[in-house]
């Protein structure tokens, strides 16, 4: 399996098969990543997707920025992905010491920073990444952050939509063709996805959008509640929270992660150095659920309410669609921090009453997710062309032929190809078969054009790059002619397939009857031809 | 990934096998042994990488625990400070204030294991693995004696032992 990378608003995760383990792993990525505490499970690791410009030559990223007091300095860059997302990362530009940094190259050098660490501590054992990004996002994030990322993992990139991957990361019987929920709830929104999945895409979204609904409601927002509860209880004046306000809601962000991830209370002290009044503040799970659950302007709804409403709009728009109801779903899948919060999950099961709600890794499971599809757990097909060299008389060069393309669902069980192998010389005895492994990537020609939210990405065309590797270029010449052949002879027939462990198989004749042509092996045994289904390198 | 199909038997079973497809068997099998080197190559970069990680882990996890304990004090230390400021320049500082803050502290350290010994002004019977005599009494143990300072264990360590005197009687 893979390397996976889930490039988040808030937070990155990185996850990776560990075959030592055997299973899946966020690994410890000490001086970038931080740990969240879950219930039940090991902490989370994330990545704080931000990136610090500052006097020295080389960025900050992840949790170096805020370890160095620097989270809410202006030359650090956050919430990259928005940017990306909404504009291409070309609105905004800041002068940080003197150049104007743009969200975009800011989002290049986090990500390419990101990947360098996991490049240096397991390029020797992976080298191909899965990315994730939305399911409806547009060509140009996906260009983007495809390129972004090709410079640390030439090996291969493949990419997979968040909600299939975050599936993926809780379940491993996701159904083809059917309608889950995915509920997102971060730090700063609450969204809501009814999809059906569509596995078989051969497009990096592996489902369809049937409804969706978001509300500006999050963490944030509820620290906010926890705050107004306190000053409340407490008959704290306004100066009281305008003077120090923003370390009682550091205090009070940290009390409510302890209370999601069960302590039955947690206190904290805060002394007013103004007034000289000590502010002694002890919050229970009970508390936390009063606030949740107090009636809020506008619309006089709490918290609860609030994710109902969302969840009933996105099924009414489901339902609209496509005509799917809420006991239709085959599960619920739920993300983001603020999921753990007390009540949220039980909420939402009563909700869907029938429906199998899968929580408890907020943080990791789109990664994990990734990471699995990558592993193969949805389907089989190559994402590499394979392909012989081949002489092109009329360009006069060697050019790379597909014998099994990219997209090939395999085992193949016959041969997807045939080709006629032909002798270079007279009284050639051996003849060698080299297979390469192709990548084809398109990459996006892109420019700037000045409009009136300031400079806009344009898509002007693409590019096809490509890159290649031989698989086999020390036991290539394994085709043994008897008798030998003449130049241009067409003097073997060759099919190609792929077993069920994806290795490239050959069926192989001579095109002369009677002839005593052979394929020699390495140690030296020889197979007279005919042969079928032969395997010839692991792809 | 291991899938365990028997390579040492299909190969006996082709050996034995009078089929002509017995070199392409042979063939089909030396390439599975080949994965299965490279299997093993990459099973033993992971556990060299595990090791290396896991040693890295246990050299980080004491600078690790101290800074948790560190960045939670950082917030009752900051009181303290501001308190004494105040109370140098406007001498109102309120006892029962830092008596609150200073409890901040216990509390971290109880979280992470410390528990104490004895509570001050309580009688215990003596015990001389647990109770340290302050004012050269020399009970028995079993014998009534007060707590004057409590005592601590860490993670069932003991780590101080209770402080107590003799009980008086009244």
């Amino acid at each position: 399996m893979a390397l996976a990378f889930d490039f988040g608003t808030c937070n990155s995760v990185v996850a990776r098969w560990n075959e030592a383990l055997n299973d899946i792993e966020t690994p410890e990525l000490p001086n970038l990543g931080i740990r969240y505490p879950q219930p039940g499970e090991a902490d989370a690791r994330v990545i704080p997707s931000m990136i610090h410009f500052g006097d020295g030559n080389a960025p900050l990223v992840g949790s170096q920025v805020a370890g160095a007091g620097l989270a809410n300095h202006p030359g650090t860059f956050r919430w990259l992905k928005m940017d990306m997302l909404r504009t291409g990362g070309a609105n905004r530009g800041r002068r940080v010491n003197g150049r104007v940094i743009y969200p975009r190259l800011a989002a290049n050098d986090l990500v390419d920073r990101i990947l360098m660490f996991v490049r240096g501590v397991f390029g020797d054992i992976d080298d191909e990444l899965v990315l994730t990004v939305p399911v409806e996002a547009f060509d140009h994030y996906i260009d983007w952050l495809r390129e972004a990322a090709i410079k640390r993992f030439p090996g291969g990139i493949s990419i997979i939509d968040e909600a299939t991957a975050c599936m993926l990361g809780y379940s491993d019987e996701v159904l083809d063709n059917e309608p889950y929920g995915i509920v997102d709830f971060g730090g700063g929104t609450l969204d809501v996805s009814i999809v059906r999945t569509d596995l078989r895409s051969a497009s990096h979204a592996r489902c369809r959008i049937l409804g969706r609904a978001g509300e500006e409601i999050g963490g944030i927002m509820i620290d906010n509640w926890l705050l107004e509860h306190i000053q409340e209880e407490q008959a704290l004046s306004d100066e009281d929270i305008a003077s120090i306000g923003p370390s009682l809601l550091e205090a009070v962000e940290a009390a409510k992660i302890a209370l999601s991830n069960g302590s039955p209370e947690a206190s904290f002290t805060r002394f007013n150095d103004v007034t000289g009044r000590l502010i002694d503040v002890t919050l229970s799970a009970a508390t936390l659920q009063v606030v949740l659950e107090k009636k809020r302007e506008p619309g006089m709804n709490n918290l609860y309410q609030h994710i109902v409403r969302t969840l009933d709009r996105a099924l009414d728009q489901a339902r609209d669609r496509a005509g799917i109801r809420k006991e239709e779903l085959k599960g619920i899948f739920l993300v983001g921090g603020s999921s753990l919060l007390p009540g949220i999950e039980e909420k939402i099961r009563e909700y869907f009453p029938g429906t199998e709600v899968h929580a408890g890794r907020p943080f990791e499971a789109i990664a994990r997710g990734a990471c699995r599809f990558s592993g193969g757990v949805i389907d089989q097909t190559l994402t590499h062309d394979y392909c012989l060299r081949s002489w092109n008389r009329e360009l006069r060069d060697f050019e790379l032929v597909p014998i099994v393309p990219r997209g090939t669902p395999y085992p193949t069980g016959k041969p997807v190809c045939s080709k006629y192998i032909k002798a270079a010389s007279d009284v050639q005895e051996v003849l060698g078969l080299v297979i390469y492994e192709r990548t084809l990537m398109s990459r996006p020609l892109i420019s700037y054009v000045n409009g009136a939210d300031g400079l806009r990405p344009v898509k002007e065309g693409e590019r096809l790059e490509s890159r290649h590797k031989a698989l086999n270029p020390e036991d290539s010449e394994f085709i043994h002619a008897d008798p030998p052949c003449r130049s241009g002879d067409r003097r073997f027939i060759a099919g190609f397939g792929v077993d069920k462990n994806r290795r490239l198989t050959l069926w192989l004749r001579d095109t002369e009857p009677g002839n005593q042509s052979t394929i020699r092996l390495r140690d030296g045994s020889t197979l007279p031809l005919p042969v079928a289904d032969l395997p010839v390198v692991k792809l | 990934m291991w899938s365990g199909r028997g390579i040492l038997q299909r190969l006996l079973a082709a050996l034995k096998s009078d089929d002509g497809d017995k070199p392409q068997t042979a063939a089909t099998l030396r390439l599975e042994l080949a994965e299965r080197d490279e299997d093993i190559e990459r099973l033993r970069k992971e556990y060299a990488l595990l090791r290396e990680q896991s040693k890295a882990q246990i050299e980080r996890a004491g600078g690790e625990a101290v800074e948790s304990i560190v960045s939670q004090c950082a917030a009752p230390l900051a009181t303290l400070s501001a308190m004494q400021s105040r109370h140098a320049e406007k001498g109102d500082l309120n006892p029962a204030d830092l008596l609150q803050v200073a409890s901040s502290f216990r509390k971290i350290l109880a979280e992470r294991g410390l528990e104490e010994i004895g509570v001050v002004g309580e009688t215990q019977p003596y015990d001389p693995a647990l109770h340290q005599m302050l004012d050269g009494a020399r009970p028995q143990p079993g014998e009534p004696v007060l707590i004057r300072f409590a005592g601590f264990r860490f993670n069932g360590k003991l780590v101080a032992k209770a402080q107590a005197g003799a009980v008086k009687s009244t």
